[in-house]
C-alpha cells in the first residue's frame, strides 16, 4: 500500500516495511529502504504503525480457559482413560475426582433395562406388543413403528469415514435427519431387516453385537452418559481415522445423544464402547442442531 | 471468572516430560495434570487463531484427545509444550481447512474482550478490533502471528510448532502484520479523522456492539 502525496512509487510498501523489521530484505533492498526512511516521514509513520500493531497484539488480554470448556475437556479426557472408566452417577459434579470404581456390568445392564422400559413406554407398549397408533414413517424416539422389538431411534450403517475434523458436519447431518424424521433405516433388537444406505456398506463384524442387540447398544449409551438414561437421537455404524491416534478406518460406532437445548452430544467409539483396555474412545463433539 | 483453584497434586516437581511418560505408563491422572498446566495458553492460541469460542473449544478438545491417545508417539525431540502447541495449531488448521472458509463470527466472540484492556490499548474496542482483524487474515498468517506476537514464542520454536522453516514463519508474520496494520489504520490517533470514528463494518464481522450496552 502506498500513500501520501508526491510520486506514489517512491514510498515503501507496507510489506517492505514489515519485511525490513523481520530481517527479510536483501542487503541491497535494505539499504534502499533505510535511505528512503531517513528522508520520508510518512513512511516512518507507517513503520511505526506496524510496530504498534505488534504491541497491540502483545497486549491482548490474557484469558484463562473458560470453566465450561475446561470442564468439558477434562470430562472427555477422563472418559478416555482405559482403567478409569466411568464415574458413578453420584460423582457427576466432581469432574476432577479420581474415579475408583468401575460400574458393574449388572449395574449398567440394569440401567439399560430401565432404558428399554422407558423406550417401550415412550413408544406406547412393551416389546412384545404391536403399536397400532405409531406412524410407520416418522423417525425419532417417540414414534418409530415397532417391529416386534424395534428400537425407538434410527440406526444406519453408513460406513462413512469420520474424522475429528469432519465429524461435526457428518453428525449434524445424522442428527438432523433423525430429528426431522428422514432416517434411512430402522433396526430391530432381534436383528430384523434394515434399510441401509444406497451402497450397503458392510457392517464390521466387531460392531455387529452392538447392532444386533438393543440391550448391548443401550448399555453402551448408558456407559457414555454416565448412567443418565437417554435414548440416542441417531446411531451410525461407520469408520474413524485420526493420524495422532494412529487410527485408519477403524470400525466405529457413532451415537448422537440429546445435549443441551439445540445441541446433540455425539460420541464416536470403538466396538468395546470406550471401555476396552486398548481404549477405544475416539471422539466427542457437541453439535448445534437446526 | 477465573480458573477453579487447583488442588495441590502429587505432581508438584514432576516435569512435563515425566508426566507424559507416566501417562503412557498408565498413570490415570498424569495427562489431566499436564493439561491443567497448559490449558490456558492452549485455549488462548486456539481462540486468537480461530476467532471463535465455539471453534476454539472444539479444536482444543480434539487436540487434547488426540494428544492423550497419541502420547506414545511423542518422540521427545522437542519440548512437550511444543508438541502440544503443534497439535493444537494443527487442529485449528484442520478445522478451518475442512470448512474451506473462515467461520462467521458468533456474537459471543466479543465476550472475551469484556474486561478492560490494558492502558496501552486505551479502549475496550481496540482489543475487539485487533481480534476481528486477526480473524480476517489467512489462517496460516494468524497462526504465526498469534504464536510470535501474541504469545511471544521465539521464531525458532514457532517454526517447530508449525513444522515450517524459520523463514516461512518470518514472512507469514511480516505479511500478517502489514495486513493488520492496514486494517487497524483508523485506530492510530495521529491518523484519525471524523470518518475513522465509524465502526469497522465488514462482511465477516458483526456490527460492533455498543460497549455501553450490557452484555449477557
Amino acid at each position: 500500500m502506498t500513500h501520501g502525496t508526491g510520486a506514489a512509487s517512491d514510498h515503501l510498501e507496507l510489506d517492505t516495511l514489515a519485511d525490513l523489521d523481520e530481517g527479510l530484505l536483501s542487503a541491497e533492498d535494505l539499504a534502499a529502504a533505510e535511505a528512503h526512511l531517513a528522508g520520508c516521514r510518512p513512511c516512518r509513520e507507517q513503520q511505526a504503525r506496524i510496530r504498534s500493531t505488534r504491541a497491540l497484539l502483545a497486549a491482548l488480554p490474557a484469558e484463562p480457559m473458560p470453566p465450561d470448556v475446561a470442564g468439558r475437556v477434562h470430562d472427555v479426557l477422563s472418559r478416555t482413560s482405559s482403567s478409569t472408566v466411568l464415574p458413578l452417577a453420584g460423582d457427576l459434579g466432581a469432574r476432577r475426582s479420581r474415579w475408583r470404581s468401575r460400574p458393574t456390568l449388572a449395574g449398567l445392564a440394569a440401567v439399560a433395562a430401565g432404558l428399554a422400559l422407558v423406550a417401550a413406554i415412550v413408544v406406547g407398549g412393551t416389546d412384545d406388543s404391536s403399536q397400532p397408533d405409531a406412524p410407520s414413517t416418522v423417525a425419532g424416539p417417540t414414534s418409530d413403528q415397532a417391529l416386534g422389538a424395534a428400537p425407538a431411534y434410527p440406526m444406519t450403517i453408513s460406513g462413512r469415514h469420520y474424522t475429528a475434523g469432519n465429524a461435526q458436519r457428518l453428525v449434524t447431518r445424522l442428527a438432523r435427519s433423525a430429528t426431522q424424521g428422514s432416517a434411512s433405516g430402522v433396526g430391530s433388537g432381534a436383528g430384523g431387516s434394515v434399510e441401509s444406505q444406497r451402497a450397503k456398506p458392510a457392517l464390521d463384524p466387531t460392531l455387529r453385537p452392538l447392532y444386533t442387540s438393543r440391550d448391548a447398544l443401550l448399555t453402551c449409551v448408558a456407559a457414555l452418559t454416565v448412567g443418565h438414561p437417554t435414548l440416542p437421537l441417531a446411531v451410525d455404524f461407520a469408520t474413524f481415522s485420526d493420524k495422532t491416534q494412529r487410527l485408519h478406518n477403524a470400525p466405529a460406532l457413532v451415537v448422537a445423544l440429546p445435549g443441551p437445548p439445540g445441541h446433540a452430544d455425539v460420541w464416536i467409539v470403538g466396538p468395546a464402547c470406550a471401555t476396552a483396555a486398548d481404549n477405544d474412545f475416539y471422539s466427542f463433539k457437541r453439535v448445534p442442531l437446526g | 471468572m477465573g480458573t477453579p483453584p487447583v488442588p495441590s497434586t502429587p505432581y508438584d516437581g514432576v516435569d512435563d516430560r515425566a508426566l507424559l511418560t507416566r501417562h503412557v505408563s498408565g498413570d490415570r491422572e498424569a495427562f489431566a495434570e499436564l493439561v491443567r498446566r497448559h490449558q490456558d495458553r492452549l485455549w488462548r492460541i486456539a481462540l486468537r487463531t480461530l476467532g471463535s469460542r465455539d471453534d476454539a473449544a472444539d479444536a482444543v478438545q480434539d487436540a487434547l484427545v488426540s494428544a492423550y491417545r497419541g502420547a506414545a508417539g511423542f518422540r521427545g525431540d522437542a519440548a512437550v509444550t511444543t508438541w502440544l502447541h503443534r497439535i493444537v495449531v494443527n487442529a485449528c488448521l484442520d478445522l478451518v481447512r475442512r470448512r474451506k472458509a473462515r467461520p462467521t463470527t458468533p456474537l459471543d466472540e466479543t465476550a472475551a474482550d469484556d474486561r478492560p484492556a490494558p492502558d496501552l490499548l486505551g479502549s475496550r474496542e481496540t482489543a475487539t478490533e485487533v481480534v476481528a482483524a486477526l480473524r480476517r487474515l489467512p489462517i496460516e498468517q494468524s497462526a504465526a502471528i498469534v504464536l510470535v506476537d501474541v504469545e511471544g514464542y521465539p521464531v525458532a520454536d514457532v517454526a517447530d510448532m508449525l513444522d515450517v522453516p524459520v523463514g516461512t514463519v518470518k514472512s507469514r508474520c511480516a505479511r500478517g502484520r502489514a495486513r493488520l496494520a492496514e486494517m487497524l489504520l483508523h485506530l492510530d490517533p495521529s491518523h484519525r479523522n471524523p470518518a475513522d470514528d465509524e465502526p469497522i463494518q465488514t462482511d465477516e464481522t458483526p456490527d460492533r456492539p455498543d460497549p455501553k450496552e450490557e452484555r449477557t
